[in-house]
Parts: structure tokens; C-alpha cells; sequence
């Protein structure tokens, strides 16, 4: 009962200075109570020791040890589960000093200053501390006190009491810990991490959140799913799934898409644990969302790579089909000829299968010459050559290698093309395949008697050209596929004239390698077509803006002409300016080569550069003259300046003319047209 | 019909391709058989009820009519049944079934040689004229 002692002096302390404080308040009152003073105070003093119990009861559950100190007297009384906090036998004597050696050396200062202060002031203290025991465990506690002072402002008294709190503070410093952890993996794992509790709330988001949502972490704690901002659809699945794990103790795992705070829609894959307290029921969720955006895209861009490959694939097989129906074609009046031939005498019959034959051959080589290019075509090995070439020269061309089928079909042409050349940098043959493609097709897919149009026009930067016809037309759908390879855009009532569908994906790989686009445009089934080629200009400066491209400009007969200079680029110049006007060219650097050629060759005139590095060109000419051949070969010398002395010099020489560098079109237009008239006429 | 024509055993051939046609025409015409041509279903068709061939040589890929239905056309007829009907194609094997339901006897692949075609035409001539 010495803590009822305790305690109840504690309290009859308090109540007696109380009681005397209040009798000093009344001072020589009559009493007004009754005479019976030992009955009632014989109940207030049962009424008093029940209360004590009660308080006793409350105190011993709670784990709480209390103490009285007398600071001025340094006595020190404490309760029994203030000894059993401190792993001391009860009612060892004790000391504040004794108290103080217990308190952990890190915690002592502010175990001192805490009770100071409310020493000083005869006030409350309250301050967690750990204790070092005997057996060198260490112990939190919670101290608490409460000061008196006497009337002189001295302490009087503290009565106090002292908790252990070990478990809570190990608890929630586990916890913590535990919380700490999770942070730290949260912000370095790209994945975003959140923790909700049995309510649904949220304890804890990854900052990484802030990046997808614009919203920092504290947005969400304390929420719910259904306040995060998300659609409602999606707050009631995560609440489902949030729900299914606290009650079901399992993994679940659900995708879904939400748009990042860039309105970038983002696909998401989330799995959902339980996290367990210590007797194994679900505390909170921990859900974790992996950004799988990227990998969806790639997988969905792998499923569409497969269906496109799988179409070809199936494109293919299909052409491989008519392949070989069409090879087969020829081959069955060849075979049938080879066997007339063996079988019949007479020559009529023969001739006629031989001729057969010779047909079909051609029309079979053809077709593998086709299937070859169908070859380069897939494989994207086509070259082109690049020259310099006008647009007229290549639809002149064109339009003379489909003429007879046009003519055939009394199909009638219409040919508008600027007067000026239209230059363009590439390959001559090709591009007059382009168009020869062109023209067939509008050809082919249009009735006897139809209008056939090519027009060429032009702007600062690229050439178009068009053709147009009125047959029978293309529908929207094909209009997306006819350039691809293996595709035969077929119509009833049309007379499928063989050839392996590769017209259009040679025109539009040919004008694509050119740096150039092709397109088709059509008013429907029925309604015609026209096909435009859009070409880049070639930008060559200055050097040729006034050739005239009018066929009669062009070499009627061409010459073979030798061009010597020891700069590079005038000499190739000069050379395809020649090439253009339909001339052969063959270049020479230095004199010696010159002279060479001159003999080799068999060209028709010379263009000589007089500042040679090795002979000069005046020697050249004189070497050159001094051949039979080259007594009369028209020589025109090149210089660089117009002097005197230098036209001296060459008409020494027998050069037939002296002209200043830069040749001028206009000159090299009427000196070739000169030399080929006079080669002609003799 | 001439008295002449009627007894000799006659073919026709359709097909698109004129060359091959002319040249069926004139090696099968060596070997005594009068042979017309037609260049289309139709025009077969129309030939077929003039010139009342024997056997009907007919390629299957053509423009407008095709093959099966030139051959369902002419089985549709009274003296089609005795008629022997020879397909003629480049194309592939899962043909067959289709050429037989529309009629045919049998399937000739290009390009065939002359032992290819003339010995079905040999057979069916040898089998009628025993009956």
C-alpha cells in the first residue's frame, strides 16, 4: 500500500493545501457544518480511498509510473512501476542523481534543461527521453512533472509520472523506417508508387506522380480514388481492385489509359499488393504503375508491321500467280511453231511459225526484262545516271517510243510544252521511261479515239509535267495502292494486254530517286485520269538560260567533238553542254592527251584551251594539222582573253575560230550547226 | 455444212491469243483435222452451233466470257453432251475441280506439245467411230 501512500499524500498533499488554502479563505467561520463530524468525515474519507482505487486501477493499466520529488529535501518516492520501468528492486532508496545516471548521455541536456525550466517557473514539463539500464538495453520513456514552488518561488514539490514507451517508439520508428525505404526506392524507380490504407485513402504517392499529373504527392494523400482527378470509370476500378486486395490478401493486376498532363494519352499497367501488419491481416495496399507506353506503341507498331508485311506477302503470291500465267503465254505458239515447223514442208506455214516465234521471243524477253527491274525494284537497287537534260528532250523522246501504239488506237495526242528548256538533273533514259510509262497506260486503259494530253510547265523551283486521258478513270480506293508494286488495276470489258504491273512503281521509284514525286488524280470510274510528275529544277546558274530546246536546235546530225582544257569544270561543262544539244564529247586535260585523241578518235571538231600545262594549244593545233586527218578537222581555239597577239597566234595556226571564254550559247549553237553543215555537205 | 466438211473430223479452237490459236490451228490442220478459230467466248459460241466441231479446244482465262462459262454454255445444249471439250490454261492446280464442273473432259496445261494435244484428240476420235 505504499503507493496508496504515496499517491494519497500526493493527493492529500494537493487537497490539503487546497482545504487550507480555502480554510484560510474563511477564516474563524462558524463552521457550517453539522455537529456529526466524525460520521461525515468518516464518509469523505471512504468516498476519498474508493476514488484513490479507482485512480490506482487507471494508472497501473497504463503502464504509467509516478513519483514525488522534494527537490529542496532531495527525497525522492517512486511508485512501484516507476522502479519496474527502471529494472530496480521496489523501494530502493532513489535519487534524482540516481535518475539522472539513467538517462541516456545524448538525452541528459535536454532531460535538465525540460526541468529546469518548469522549475523555474512552477510549471509542467513533459519530455521523451531513453533510459540506459543495467543490463544495457535502452528503454524510451515519456517523463512528465509538474512543479510547485513555495511561496518564496522556490520548488516545493514535483509530482510526476513516467512512461515506457519502447514498443510505440520501436513501432513507429519501424514504420518510418519502413516509409523511408519506400521513399526512397519511389523516387528512383521510374515506376510510380502509391500505399492506401483500409479506407481507401492514400498514404503514400511517389513523387514521380508530379511528372504524369502536374500534381505533387500531397495532392493525393488523405484522398481517395475517386478524388484523384481520374474518370470515374477508372476511380471505381482502382477502388475495386484496392477493395479486392484488402479483402482477398492477393496480387492483382489491371492496365489502363489516362492522359499525362500534356494530353498525351499514356498507357499503364498496375499491380496491386497487400502489405501485412505483424498479425498477418492486410494493413494497406501498395500499388505500383509501370509507364508501358512505349512498349505498347512498339507492340502495336509490330502488329501493323506484320498485317502490312502479310498483305504484301499475300500481294506477291498472288503476282507470282499471274507471272506465271503470263510467261506461259508466249510460250504456247512458240512451242506450237517450233512443231509446225518440224512437222510442215511448206514454206509458207514454216515462215509464218517463224515469225511466230520471233514475235513471242521478243515479247518473252520483255517480260523477263520486266521481271528483272521488278527485281531491282524490290530490293531498291535502281541507279540513275544524272546529266543534264531538258524536260522537252525526254517527252520527245517519250512520246516517240508510244507513238505506233497511240497511232494504233487512233488515239489522238496533244503536246504543250514551253519554248524555253526546262532543265532537269538526271538520267535521260529513265526518265523517258517515266513518261513512256505514262503514256502507255493512259494509252492502254483508254478507248480507240480518245484524247491523250502532256503538258510540262514550270515554277522557280520544279518542272510538272501531265498527262491526261479520258478512259477509264480510277476509283478512290485503288488510287492509294496503284503505285505499289504487284498491283494491276484491272476493269471488266478491258482487255488485260499482259505485262507484269510494274509500270507504275518503276514511274514512281524513278521520279522519287530523281527527287521528285509522282500522283494520280481522277474525277471516278469512267471519268478519266491524269497522272502529274513533279520534278526539282536543275540548278545549274547561269551557264544555259537561253538554249533553245526547239527540235530544230537540237543536233540534227550529231558530231563527235573533242574538248580540251586543263580546268575541269570548264571542260566538262563545255562537254555536256554538247551532250545536250545532242553531240558526242570527249575531254582532254593537257596537250599531249590532245593530240592523242585527235588521232584516235574519230570526231568532227576540236574546242582548244590555248594555256595548257604541258604543250600549249597552238602547239596542239600544229601537231593536229600536221596529220592527214587532222588537216581540215574544225578547230576552235578557247581563251581566256581577247588579246590581240593571241588571235595572231591562232590564225598562225589555221585555227578556224578564236573565241573568248565563256563560250556563249548562241556561239556553240551556230559553230556545231556550222561544222555539221559543212561535214554534210561534202 | 459441206459434204466434205461434214465427214472430216473437225476442232475448234478458242482463244484469246491469236498467235497461239494460229498456231494450234495450223499444226492440227497438218495432222487432218478442219479446224476453226474463235477469239472469244462468244464468237465460240456462235461457231460451235455453225460449225458443229467434234472437239472444242478452249483456253480459259478470256476477256468478257470466260472459259467455264463457254463450256456450261455448250454442255446446256442438245448435241453438247457428245461433244469432247479440252481446257486449255497456264494457271495453277486448283483449277481442276472447277474445269470439270463446268464441263470439261479434260485440262491441258500451256505450253503443250504436239503429243499433248493430239493424243486425247486421237483417242476420243478412235472410241467414237468404234460405237
Amino acid at each position: 500500500m505504499e503507493w496508496l501512500a504515496l499517491t494519497s499524500s500526493a493527493i492529500a498533499f494537493g487537497l490539503g493545501i487546497g482545504m487550507g488554502l480555502a480554510a484560510r479563505g474563511r477564516r474563524q467561520a462558524p463552521s457550517a457544518e453539522p455537529a456529526d463530524t466524525n460520521g461525515v468525515a468518516g464518509e469523505r474519507r471512504t468516498d476519498i480511498v474508493t476514488r484513490l482505487d479507482e485512480y490506482k486501477h487507471v494508472i497501473e493499466s497504463a503502464g504509467i509510473g509516478t513519483f514525488f520529488w522534494d527537490p529542496q529535501a532531495d527525497t525522492i518516492r517512486w511508485s512501484h512501476h516507476h522502479y519496474a520501468i527502471f529494472g530496480w528492486p521496489t523501494d530502493m532508496p532513489v535519487t534524482h542523481a540516481m535518475f539522472r545516471q539513467r538517462v541516456h548521455p545524448d538525452d541528459l541536456a535536454a532531460v535538465d534543461a525540460a526541468i529546469d525550466a518548469a522549475m523555474r517557473k512552477g510549471d509542467d514539463y513533459a519530455i521523451r527521453f531513453r533510459l540506459c539500464l543495467d543490463d544495457a538495453s535502452v528503454r524510451y520513456v515519456r517523463g512528465s512533472g509538474r512543479v510547485r514552488l513555495d511561496d518564496k518561488g522556490q520548488p516545493a514539490g514535483v509530482n510526476g509520472a513516467i512512461v515506457d514507451i519502447t514498443e510505440a517508439t520501436q513501432a513507429r520508428s519501424a514504420s518510418r523506417q519502413r516509409e523511408l525505404d519506400l521513399a526512397s526506392v519511389a523516387l528512383y524507380l521510374p515506376d510510380i508508387i502509391g500505399r492506401f490504407d483500409r479506407d481507401l485513402r492514400c498514404l503514400f504517392m511517389s513523387p514521380r506522380i508530379e511528372a504524369l499529373t502536374g500534381r505533387p504527392p500531397g495532392f493525393y494523400i488523405g484522398k481517395r480514388p475517386n478524388e484523384f482527378g481520374m474518370s470515374s470509370n477508372l476511380a471505381a476500378r482502382w477502388a475495386a481492385v484496392i477493395e479486392d486486395v484488402l479483402r482477398n490478401n492477393r496480387v492483382r493486376e489491371f492496365d489502363f489509359t489516362q492522359a499525362d498532363r500534356h494530353q498525351v494519352e499514356r498507357f499503364f499497367i498496375t499491380r496491386a499488393l497487400p502489405s501485412l501488419d505483424p498479425e498477418g491481416q492486410v494493413e494497406t495496399v501498395l500499388t505500383i504503375s509501370s509507364d508501358h507506353t512505349e512498349r505498347e506503341h512498339d507492340a502495336r507498331q509490330v502488329r501493323e508491321d506484320g498485317a502490312s508485311l502479310q498483305r504484301a506477302d499475300r500481294r506477291k503470291n498472288e503476282y507470282l500467280a499471274t507471272l506465271a500465267h503470263e510467261l506461259r503465254g508466249p510460250l504456247a505458239p512458240i512451242s506450237s511453231a517450233a512443231q509446225l515447223i518440224r512437222f510442215s514442208t511448206d514454206r509458207a506455214v514454216r515462215n509464218k511459225a517463224r515469225e511466230v516465234i520471233e514475235r513471242q521471243v521478243r515479247q518473252l524477253a520483255e517480260l523477263v526484262d520486266d521481271l528483272m527491274e521488278v527485281g531491282r525494284i524490290s530490293s531498291g537497287k535502281l541507279e540513275i545516271n544524272r546529266q543534264l537534260v531538258s524536260v522537252q528532250h525526254v517527252i520527245e523522246q517519250a512520246l516517240e517510243s508510244t507513238r505506233p501504239l497511240l497511232d494504233g488506237k487512233g488515239q489522238r495526242l496533244s503536246c504543250v510544252v514551253p519554248d524555253t528548256p526546262l532543265w532537269l538533273n538526271g538520267d535521260a533514259m529513265r526518265l523517258v521511261q517515266v513518261f513512256s510509262n505514262l503514256l502507255t497506260n493512259a494509252s492502254k486503259y483508254s478507248p480507240p479515239l480518245a484524247a491523250i494530253g502532256i503538258e510540262a510547265s514550270a515554277d522557280d523551283t520544279a518542272v510538272m509535267i501531265t498527262v491526261r486521258d479520258e478512259g477509264i478513270g480510277l476509283s478512290a480506293e485503288s488510287m492509294a495502292t496503284i503505285f505499289d508494286l504487284f498491283v494491276q488495276v484491272h476493269a471488266t470489258g478491258v482487255e488485260a494486254q499482259g505485262g507484269l504491273g510494274i509500270g507504275l512503281s518503276l514511274v514512281r521509284q524513278l521520279v522519287e530517286l530523281h527527287g521528285g514525286k509522282v500522283t494520280a488524280a481522277s474525277n471516278g470510274i469512267g471519268k478519266g485520269s491524269h497522272f502529274t510528275v513533279v520534278l526539282p529544277r536543275a540548278q545549274h546558274g547561269a551557264a544555259l538560260p537561253s538554249l533553245p530546246a526547239s527540235p530544230a536546235a537540237l543536233a540534227a546530225a550529231p558530231l563527235k567533238v573533242l574538248v580540251v582544257d586543263d580546268n575541269v569544270d570548264g571542260a566538262t561543262t563545255l562537254a555536256l553542254l554538247l551532250e545536250t544539244l545532242g553531240h558526242t564529247a570527249v575531254s582532254a586535260f593537257n596537250g599531249l592527251d590532245a593530240v592523242r585523241l585527235a588521232a584516235e578518235e574519230p570526231i568532227d571538231m576540236a574546242f582548244l584551251d590555248l594555256g595548257l600545262p604541258d604543250i600549249s594549244g597552238v602547239q596542239v593545233a600544229l601537231q593536229i594539222r600536221g596529220t592527214p586527218k587532222g588537216r581540215k578537222l574544225p578547230l576552235i581555239a578557247l581563251t581566256g582573253l581577247g588579246r590581240d597577239e593571241d588571235r595572231y597566234l591562232t590564225r598562225a595556226a589555221q585555227f578556224n575560230e578564236h573565241v573568248t571564254k565563256p563560250l556563249r550559247i548562241d556561239d556553240l549553237v551556230r559553230i556545231t550547226r556550222e561544222v555539221a553543215e559543212r561535214r554534210d555537205s561534202r | 455444212m459441206s459434204e466434205q466438211l461434214a465427214a472430216q473430223k473437225r476442232v475448234l479452237i478458242v482463244d484469246d491469243n491469236r498467235e497461239a490459236a494460229e498456231m494450234l490451228q495450223m499444226l492440227l490442220d497438218l495432222h487432218g483435222y478442219a479446224v476453226e478459230v474463235a477469239h472469244t467466248g462468244e464468237e465460240g459460241l456462235a461457231l460451235n452451233a455453225r460449225f458443229c466441231p467434234h472437239v472444242v479446244c478452249s483456253d480459259i482465262n478470256m476477256p468478257g466470257m470466260s472459259g467455264y462459262e463457254f463450256a456450261q454454255q455448250v454442255r446446256s445444249a442438245r448435241a453438247g453432251r457428245d461433244q469432247f471439250l479440252i481446257a486449255i490454261t497456264g494457271g495453277g492446280d486448283d483449277m481442276m475441280e472447277r474445269i470439270l464442273g463446268a464441263g470439261f473432259d479434260q485440262r491441258l496445261t500451256k505450253p503443250c506439245s504436239l503429243d499433248d494435244i493430239l493424243a486425247p484428240i486421237d483417242i476420243f476420235f478412235a472410241s467414237a467411230s468404234r460405237q
